[in-house]
This record gives structure tokens, sequence and C-alpha cells, in this order.
């Protein structure tokens, strides 16, 4: 720790060395006593200047003073402050300029030395804040060792009880254990036991009952006997059949007959499960082989899958000779290969599913992407359209104001007001000859209007038929359903589920490939993934694609064209927001796009009044 | 759905005639032999003492009405009323007797099981099979009528012996490998016998008709074992039902466990339909009326929505038979449907599908359920519970129906008439008919319950 105190600048020693030196040495002049008590106040030095220069030096001894300096200052290595002397009779000069060097040097050593001092005393300063912080880490940090220390003490003796009760705990299991094991010794003999008992018991009861049994039936018991009016036949009509080795093979004969039928029935029960188990495995077959055989002839396949068909269309071909006899053998016979050729099938199969699964996700991303750039090609159109539109407007501003200024100029001059009269003429017929073409336009639009309306009312009409009919179609299913019995109806269901869901798939399946074609042909994918992504029920796409263009040409001409007399100062700001929707995606372009706007409807306005 | 007037009966004896035509019921010592379509007393006969147990012969001409106070045994034939025929066991006693199943010999067990008489109605001849064991189900003749498979104890060990019905020659006699055999049961189509072990131990036994074993199952060890046994009509299922409150469905091929039935008093998959019968509220609780017999019914059943628990009997476990584990199992005669009732939850009838092999339906009942029965021709299960209402499912819904009449008739056990169009309500001294509607009514019916429910 006491390291950091001896870090010192050695120059700064050396100084203060040379100062000692220099103290001691004052000890000789003759004005030690005043210089002993400058350096005793040495802090308050700056006041004490003037006073502490008086007394050093008076009007008496300047002389003194001065050798007595210059000596001090040769000893230091400074140069005399006397002139170098020609003589040695003649008296010293002072060399006034080398006074002042001197003077000058000693100044900036003395601003020096401060300094220095000054840095060491806030060195000093932050190392004691370093060494006070250091103080209180190592206290922190003793306290937790301390607290560390207690706590694995604690989790020390935790851990000694926990074991102790885990023993106690495998004592009592043994325990348990030993009881279990006595318990059920004991249930064994009790057991043994009782039934030694038991049967100890059953040999007297039968006893008893044996001796009861010669008592009672022994004696002949007049009572024991039956009335009866008279014999009837038997059910059969036949007569009783004596007990003879005969009768008694012929019941063997009869039980074992029996026991064949049931054999017999329960083996033909198995041969028809067989069968039909044969026949699902064959059409299974079959199908597998139906679905793959058509992808063989893709190029894009797999070498490995072509091949796997390879090898089962080989092992195909004995088969094929004796389809029907194939079936015919036993099982183990053809087993093997039957299970062979199916599990490669199914492997196919399943390879095919996962790619084709694979390829799904694919698409998926794909038509991601599309979306994407789809829009972006929206919106790029959609800018486009909107800077077309304001250059227009900003042509039509121009030419505004540079009929006001004519307008405005003209009033000066009489010749300039005759030749804006013609000027005002020729404008007048411009505006007519605008204003034409502006209510053509509206006509125009009129006319689109009017038609998009009745696309809108007809795809209302065909939604509402397609809505009837699949209300009806599923009515029928509902019906088709529920007209099976109860027990069918689980089955039915299923099956329907089943079916329902395989559509579904043909569907997805048939979709996609249609909508490739139509993307590359049309050339404008945008309309008709996005229609058929929001609206599934939409009667076919491209006339959706043609109105919802209409609708987009309409909005945006209609917002564009707000005709004069619909638009009134304080509507501006309305029509500004009800429009923002069509900009929303684009915010860069908004604010001048609603500027735009305002100045078109305000140039409207002036246009109306302009307007005879 | 129609009911007859009520009429006297003692000891719940009332049985339809095999071939359906005729009804007889005891009351006292007479025996009264009605025609089922007409309810008219066609035959009254009357015995010498009252009467504890009454059977058809298979063939629905005799009657055999047993007093086993007395050791008497008098049989009636209905073709002959003046025909009379009366077996005295004396001092040998008489704790039960049954028919063969070709309806000429009767057989009758003496007291103690010293032996069992072979009475013959067609010659003089008596035969006695010796040692019969006293078990729950000791005597089982096949379906067919051509064998009978007969327990038996001899020194300390179980036997079964398989007779010829024909002559009652013994065709096979084995031993079989249980503690103390409790029943023997065969399968419908005669070429299987299954014989279970007592309750002490778990144990079912599966023999051909040849006396060879075929299978032996055990579902566990050292707790109380099987409680009750059922075949499926096609032989197909043996269904066991055990202490544990399971029930364990056998196949016929392996003989190997397909499936096993828990009955947990909390049920909640959801595709399981629980009805739950409830007291009459007013209606539009659940806006339609559960019943729509011709009279108000006092109960009706509600769709619960699972998850549902069920009420469950805490049983004495330090009394003999306890009150858990199935004890009633019953298998629809088209085989598709199973019921149980699990003895500890004793006011549900669970129903099983043995097609899906799960539980299909769930009835819970206010009462205790007493019995239940199918129809012998559809998937149409009748209950009781003990109450003065019998209940109805089948697989498109359920009714509830109150039995009419002045008083309080309790049914307390039902037998279905042969066709299943009508069925016999028992209560402790009466009984009455209901007529369910003819086939196409009923359908039309339960469809438009079914529709409701």
């Amino acid at each position: 720790m006491g390291d950091w105190m001896t870090v010192t600048d050695p120059g700064l020693s050396s100084e203060s060395k040379n100062i000692s030196q220099y103290t001691s040495e004052t000890k000789m002049s003759p004005s030690s006593l005043y210089l002993q008590k400058v350096l005793c106040s040495s802090i308050p030095l700056s006041k004490n200047v003037h006073s502490f220069f008086s007394a050093f030096c008076t009007e008496e001894n300047i002389e003194q003073s001065i050798s007595y300096l210059d000596q001090e200052l040769t000893t230091f290595g400074f140069p005399s402050l006397y002139e170098e002397s020609k003589g040695k009779e003649t008296k010293r000069e002072l060399n006034i300029v080398a006074v002042l060097n001197c003077m000058n040097e000693l100044l900036i050593r003395q601003r020096k030395n401060l300094l220095a001092q000054e840095n060491v005393e806030t060195q000093n300063l932050k190392l004691g804040s370093d060494m006070d912080h250091l103080q209180s880490c190592y206290a922190k940090l003793k306290e937790q060792l301390e607290t560390s220390r207690r706590e694995m003490i604690g989790l020390q003796e935790r851990d000694r009880q926990l074991q102790c009760k885990n023993r106690n705990l495998h004592q009592l299991l043994k325990n348990e254990k030993d009881e279990v094991q006595k318990l059920q010794n004991i249930i064994a003999s009790r057991a043994t036991q009782y039934n030694h008992d038991m049967k100890r018991k059953e040999r007297e009861y039968n006893k008893l009952k044996e001796r009861l049994h010669q008592l009672v039936m022994n004696k002949k018991d007049k009572r024991i006997a039956m009335e009866v009016l008279n014999y009837v036949g038997r059910a059969d009509g036949k007569r009783g059949s004596w007990r003879t080795d005969k009768s008694e093979a012929r019941n063997e004969d009869e039980m074992y007959k029996i026991l064949l039928n049931d054999y017999e029935y329960r083996q033909k029960q198995i041969l028809m499960e067989n069968a039909e188990l044969k026949k699902v495995l064959q059409q299974m077959k079959k199908e597998m082989i139906s679905l793959l055989s058509p992808q063989k002839q893709k190029p894009i396949e797999k070498a490995d899958d072509s091949t796997g068909t390879g090898i089962s269309d080989v092992e195909e071909d004995p088969g094929e000779l004796s389809r029907e006899s194939i079936w015919d053998l036993s099982c183990e016979t053809v087993r093997e290969q039957l299970t062979n050729s199916i599990r490669k099938q199914w492997r196919i199969l399943k390879s095919h599913v996962e790619k084709l699964d694979n390829q799904v996700s694919k698409v998926h991303l794909e038509g991601f992407n599309d979306e994407d750039v789809i829009s972006r090609q929206d919106h790029e159109e959609e800018t486009e359209k909107l800077e077309l539109e304001i250059q227009q407007c900003k042509e039509m501003i121009k030419t505004q104001q540079q009929l006001l200024q004519q307008l405005a100029t003209t009033c000066d001059d009489d010749t300039t007001s005759l030749l804006q009269d013609c000027y005002l003429l020729e404008e007048k017929e411009r505006l007519k000859e605008e204003w034409s073409l502006f209510k053509e336009q509206k006509k125009n639009f009129e006319k689109e209007r009017r038609s998009f309306t009745e696309a809108a009312i007809r795809l209302g009409l065909e939604r509402k038929a397609f809505e009837e009919e699949r209300a009806s179609w599923l009515k029928q299913q509902f019906l088709n359903m529920t007209t099976f019995d109860h027990q069918n109806s689980e089955n039915v269901r299923l099956f329907s589920a089943f079916s329902g869901s395989s559509d579904r798939d043909n569907l997805t399946v048939h979709s996609r490939p249609r909508q490739k074609p139509y993307r590359v042909s049309n050339g404008s994918p945008i309309c008709t993934s996005k229609l058929t992504k929001s609206l599934p029920a939409s009667p076919s796409t491209s006339d959706f694609c043609q109105t919802r263009s209409c609708v987009s040409e309409h909005s945006s001409i209609s917002v564009l064209n707000m005709t004069p007399e619909e638009t009134r100062p304080n509507q501006v700001g309305g029509e500004c927001a009800n429009q923002k929707w069509s900009v929303a995606s684009r915010p860069a372009s908004q604010d001048g796009c609603c500027s735009e706007c305002s100045w078109t409807s305000t140039n409207s306005h002036v246009e109306k009044d302009g307007l005879p | 759905m129609n009911f007859s007037e009520v009429f006297k009966l003692t000891s719940q004896l009332c049985k339809f005639s095999p071939d359906g035509k005729y009804l007889a019921s005891c009351a006292q010592y007479r025996l009264v032999v009605r025609e089922v379509r007409s309810l008219q007393v066609l035959q009254l006969f009357t015995c010498l003492d009252q009467v504890q147990h009454l059977e058809w012969s298979a063939d629905s001409l005799f009657i055999l009405c047993a007093m086993y106070k007395r050791g008497l045994v008098q049989v009636w034939s209905l073709e002959q009323p003046e025909w009379h025929c009366r077996i005295d066991e004396g001092s040998a006693g008489l704790v039960a007797s049954c028919w063969s199943p070709d309806g000429r010999h009767i057989l009758n067990t003496t007291e103690f099981h010293l032996r069992i008489t072979v009475w013959s109605l067609c010659t003089k001849s008596v035969s006695y099979i010796k040692y019969p064991k006293a078990c729950q189900q000791g005597i089982s003749f096949s379906r067919d009528g051509r064998y009978l498979a007969l327990a038996e104890r001899r020194d300390c060990k179980d036997y079964v012996s398989i007779f010829v019905c024909s002559d009652w020659q013994l065709l096979r006699h084995f031993d079989t490998d249980t503690q103390d055999l409790a029943g023997i049961e065969w399968a419908p189509n005669g070429c299987v016998l299954a014989v279970w072990d007592t309750c002490l131990e778990y144990k079912v036994l599966l023999y051909s008709l040849d006396g060879r074993q075929l299978a032996a199952y055990c579902a566990y060890e050292w707790s109380l074992g099987v409680k009750s046994v059922a075949w499926s009509p096609s032989s197909q299922f043996l269904a066991v039902g055990s202490y544990d409150g399971k029930v364990r469905i056998l196949n016929h091929v392996t003989w190997k466990m397909l499936t096993e039935f828990a009955h947990p008093a909390a049920i909640s998959d959801p595709r399981v339909v629980v009805y739950k019968e409830a007291e009459k509220s007013p209606r539009g609780a659940l806006g339609r009326p559960a019943c729509p017999s011709f009279r108000a019914a006092e109960s009706k059943y509600e769709i619960a929505a699972v998850p549902v628990s069920l009420q469950t009997l805490k049983p004495a476990a330090d009394r003999a038979n306890p009150k858990i584990g199935v004890g009633l199992l019953a298998f629809s005669p088209d085989s598709y449907f199973l019921a149980t009732r699990n003895d500890n939850v004793p006011n549900a009838v669970w129903v099983w599908d043995m097609q899906k092999l799960r539980l299909f339906v769930v009835l819970e009942q206010l009462g205790p359920v007493r019995s239940f029965q199918w129809d012998p021709q559809r998937p149409r299960l009748a209950i009781c519970s003990g109450g003065s209402k019998v209940y109805l499912w089948s697989p498109a819904g359920c009714v509830s129906v109150q039995v009419p009449g002045e008083g309080d008739f309790q049914v307390l056990s039902l037998c279905w008439h042969v066709t299943g169009a009508s069925l016999a309500l028992l209560s402790k001294d009466h009984f009455c008919l209901c007529f369910l509607e003819t086939e196409d009514e009923a359908d039309g019916a339960i469809g438009q319950l079914g529709a409701h429910t």
C-alpha cells in the first residue's frame, strides 16, 4: 500500500533537495534572519512580497545584496549579474540584462514548481480516494466471503440433515418391505392353513354328506316318487334309447362333428377376412402403382425414385403373369415378395409426399414473395399515376397564375388593356373549350361510375346465386348424410369427411397449376392473387380483375376531379382526409399530395369564379 | 306405449312362454296362464302350496312349479289341463329345480347338494347325478340343448362333467384348475365352456367341448376377483366383470384380453353422452319435454355436459360381499352393445360400444339400478330402479316412463317378451304389461326422441 507514496516525480524531489540546499546555504547570508522568516511564512508569500523585498534589500545594503544574489545565482549556474570586468581593480558593474534574465528565469521556475506542486496534490487526492474505494471494496468482499461461508455451512448442515432423513427413510422403506414380506408370508401361510382347514372341513362335510346320503337315499323312502297321470311322448317323437357303447360312440362322433363344424366355420370366416384383406392390399398396391407411375415420365424426378419404381416393376412382372394365382397361393410363399414390394412402394410414396410437402412450402414462400412484388408494383404504378396527376395540376396552376398576372397587368395600360381584352377573349375561348372538355370528361366519369355500380350489382347477384347454390348443396349433402341409419352414420361421416378432405386436396392441387399459367399469360399477377386471397367466393377472377381496375380508376379519378359544384372551401379538408386512404401506404408523398389536392380544389374554386 | 291393468303376483313369478304366446304368473298357490295378446286367463291351476319357482318348458307345453319348502314339484300341461304330474323329493329335500332343454326331463337338486335327480316325463326312468357342487352357477345347458355341463366337487377338487342331454350319458369328465369353482357357462355356439373361480381369486378358464383347456386368464392376484361373466351372443367376446370395477373383454381367437373397460366415477371423455335422470322441472329448462308419453312423466333425462362425476357408494370393507365391482353385465342381442353396472356406482348404467370398444353412453338414474334387460330383438335396453318408472334406452335416445295406476307401482324387475313388443313389469305383489308400439311406430317414436335428445 505504500507503493503509491514512492511514486513521485524525481525531478521534483531533486528540486526540493536543491531548495533545501539553498536554504541551508542561505544561513550564511547577512539577511538570513529575514529569509528564515520568509521561509516560515511561505504560504502567504504573495501578500508579503513587498515587505519581503523591502526587508531583504534596503538602501544601505544594495551592494551587498547584489553581490549575495550574484553569488547565489552563480552557484545555481546562472550567469553572473555583473558585467565582465576588464580589470581587477575596476568595480564590477551590475548587468541589468543579466539581472532581468535571471529574474525571468526564476519566475518561470517558480511557476513550474507551483504547477508541479498542484499536480502532485491532485494526484495525492486521487490516490487517497482510490485507496478509500479499495478499502471499502475490500471490506465488502470480506463481508461477502463471510456470508457465503456461513451459507455454505448452513447448506452443509441441511445436506447432512437430508442425508440423515434419507437414511431414516431408507430404513423405514426397508422396514416396510420387510413388513410387506412378512405380511405376504402371513397371507400365504394363512391361505395354506385356510385351504388345509377347508379341505379338512370339506372332508368332514363329505363324510357327513355320504352318511346322510346313505341314511336318506338308501332307505327306501316311499315319499320319493313321481306321480304322473300318463307319460308323455318325447318332443322329437322318438323313443328313448338304451345307453350302450354304440350310443356312446355316436355321442362322441356327434361332439366331434360339432367341434369340427365350429372350427370349419371359424376357418371360413378367417379365410374370408384374409381374402378381404388381400383384396384391400392388392387395391392399395394398384393404386400406389398408378399413383407413382406417371411420375416416372417426369424428367425432374430424382434418380433413386425412378430406380425404386423400376425395381418394383421388375418384381411386378412375374406376378403379372399369374396375378390370379398369386392370391390363391398360401401367404407364406408370396408374403415376403408382397410385403417387400409394398414396403418399397410405400417408401416411394412417402418420399413423394415429402417432396410434395417441400414443394408446397416452397410455393408458399414464393407466393409470399410474389405478393410482395405485386404490392411494390402496385405502389409504383400508383405513384406514377399520382405524379402524372401532380404534373397536370402544376401545369394548370401555372397557366392560371399567368392568366391572373395578365389580368393584373392589363389594368395599367390602355393599349395593354386592349391587348388584354384580346387576350381575355382568347382566354375566354380557351376556357370555354376547357370547360366543354371538362364537361365531357365528367360525362365520361359518370358513365364509368354507372358501369361500375352495375358491375357491383351484378357481382352481388352472382354472389347471392352462389350462396343459394351452396346452401342447397349443403342441404342435399346433409340430407344424404341423415338418410343413413344410425349404425352406419358414423362410418358414413368418416367416409364423407375423408372424401371431403380428398376433394379439398384435389382442389388445391388443381388450383395451383391453374393459377400459374394465368399469371404468365396475363402478365399482371397483381389483381388475381390478391383477389383470390381476399375473396375466395369470387365467381371468376377475370371479372374481378375488371371490376377492381374499374374501382381503382374510378376512385382515383373521382378524388382528383372534384367538380366545382361539389367543392366548397370548407370541405377541402374533409376531402383531403378522405383521400388519405389511397396514399396511406406512402407517408412520404402524403403531405405533398394533400397539398396538391387542396391546391386543385382551390384552383377549381377560382376557376368557377372566373367562369361566366 | 300402453300399459295393461295390474295383476296380482307373488315372489315375482311371472314368465312369458318361450314361444311368446302365453304368460304364466303365480299368485300364492295359484298358477294363472294368460294369453299375451288379450291377457285373458287361459288356464288356472292350483298347486299344493305357495309356489317358489316357476319355469316354462322349452316347447311351451309344460309349466313347472316348485315348492321348495315341501320338496315338491308340480308340472302342468297347457294342452291337457287335466294332465298332472307331481314329484316329491321326500326327506332329501329340494333346493333347485329346472327343465332340461328337451322339456321332458326335470332336474331336481336335493338339499345339501347331495345329488341331482333327473326325472323323465316320458319314461319311468330316474337318473341320479352325484356330487353336484353348490355354487353360484353350477349347471349350464348349451344353447342348442344338446349338452349339460355340471360343476362337481369330489375329494376337495373341482370337476366338470359334460352330459349328453338326449340320454344323460356322460360325455366328458375333467378336473378344472380352480381353487373353488364358482360358475360355468357355455358359449352360445356350444363349443367353449367358460369356468371361473371363486371371488377370492381372479381366474377364468376356457374349456373346449372335448375337455381340453383352451386358455386360462388371470388379470391380477391377491385381490377379489371375478364377479360376473357374460358371453356375447356371437360367442366372439367373453366379458368378465370383476371386483376392481373393470370389465375385461376376451376375444375368441387367442382368448387374450382385447380391452378393459374401467368404470370411473368421473367421466371426462367428450364423446360419451351422459343422460342424467332429473326430477320433473318446469318445461323450458331444456325447452322440450324429455318424455312424450301420454301421461306426464315425473322425471326426464337431461344430457349432462362432460366432465360428469357420478354418485359413488363407499363400500363397507368389513362385510362379506362388498358392494363393489361389476355385478351386472349384459350384451345386446346384436352384440353391438354391452350394458354394465358397477355396484359402487349403483345409480349408473354404462353402455359400451363393442364395435369401437369404448364407452358410449352413461345413464345416471335417481335411484339404484335394480336390473336391466335387453330387448331380444333390437338394441334397446329396459332398466328399472325400484321406482314407479321404467326406463328405455336405445342408441337414438332414452326415455323415462311413469307406470300408470293408482298407488305406487314399484318396478323391481322386468322381463321382455320374445318379440320385444311388450315388457312385463314386476313389483312386489303385482305385475303389469307394458306394450310398446309396433316396430314401425316404435322406430318412429324413438327416432323422434332421438331428434329431441
